[in-house]
């Protein structure tokens, strides 16, 4: 889903045919040597319009559906743990056995909780930095919009080198802003998904670790 | 709480689970469609998966789990006596 409705979906379309003018003067005339642009196309690995197309297509929405659906699994897991144990006076050697399994399921659960929890924390800091992102790439879009390099590039006496300089202007505002507008949130994933290892204390009791003992009636 | 009783529960966590483990299938991390470069995005994407096969086994588990204990409860039934083990059906 596109979202048109904010600031930079309404701004795009404004700013798309500068855009497609931009990456069509970067693609035939390249940018001056040395220009701040070479290492953001490098970085980005898009021409400036493609760039903003991949940002404008991230949806918040989508974000937010699962941030929702992730929390309610976090509830849903952790509400049930407590259906996860034995009958009080049980007692015997399947009794020791259940109560190992239990404890494994249990863990399994808590796990599964935990996971949902930040996952859904992951995912709704991830919308709320998009929202933002894109707040700043229109402003970024309406300064570029307004901007003396715009106007060079839609006259038709301006020179190519002219043309050039004027795109690769434009052009690394423009990547800047989107690359850090993925770099803040690499950086949140990054953070959020480090919490994901489980605990060494968790991991021999984890449903894929070597199962207790089965449970046995003995007479 | 008897030994049918604790089968019974756990037949209910693993239907939970289950559902949990569906809906994770069913909604795929759809914000990374399309953007499979994004190294931080492809991760999410694959915590997403990690989740739902973790939920599967937890599902796998506890079902193996209700089985044992309805398996157990039904040969305390099945014998007049009872050996070492107590409390089995309070």
């Amino acid at each position: 889903m596109v979202a048109v409705s904010d600031p930079l979906g309404r701004l795009r379309q404004e700013a798309a045919r500068l855009l497609a003018v931009v990456d069509e003067t970067l693609a035939r005339c390249g940018a001056p040597d040395h220009h701040p642009i070479w290492p953001l196309l490098r970085a980005v690995g898009l021409l400036p319009g493609d760039a903003v197309t991949e940002v404008v297509a991230l949806s918040l929405e989508a974000f937010r559906e699962r941030a929702d659906l992730l929390r309610s699994h976090h509830e849903r897991c952790a509400g049930v743990g407590d259906l996860v144990r034995a009958p009080s006076g049980w007692e015997g050697a399947a009794a020791e056995a259940a109560g190992a399994q239990l404890e494994s399921a249990r863990a399994g659960l808590g796990m599964l909780a935990a996971h949902a929890g930040v996952l859904a924390s992951l995912l709704a800091d991830l919308a709320e930095w998009a929202g933002q992102g894109r707040g700043r790439l229109a402003r970024t879009l309406a300064k570029v919009l307004t901007s003396a390099q715009a106007v060079e590039l839609t006259l038709d006496d301006t020179e190519p080198g002219a043309r050039a300089q004027a795109a690769a202007d434009i052009g690394a505002q423009v990547l800047a802003e989107v690359a850090a507008f993925w770099e803040g949130g690499g950086e949140i994933v990054r953070d959020r998904l480090a919490r994901l290892e489980p605990e060494p204390a968790q991991r021999g009791r984890l449903p894929d670790a070597p199962a207790a003992g089965r449970i046995v009636v003995e007479f | 709480m008897t030994i049918d009783d604790l089968a019974g529960r756990l037949g209910t966590v693993a239907g939970e689970v289950e559902g949990v483990r569906a809906e994770l299938e069913r909604s795929q991390p759809a914000p990374v469609t399309g953007l499979p470069s994004r190294e931080a995005l492809e991760r999410i994407r694959l915590a997403w998966i990690e989740q739902r096969d973790l939920a599967a086994r937890v599902v796998e588990q506890i079902r193996r789990l209700a089985g044992d204990v309805a398996q157990a409860a039904q040969t305390y039934r099945a014998v007049d006596e009872p050996g070492p083990d107590r409390g089995w059906s309070p």
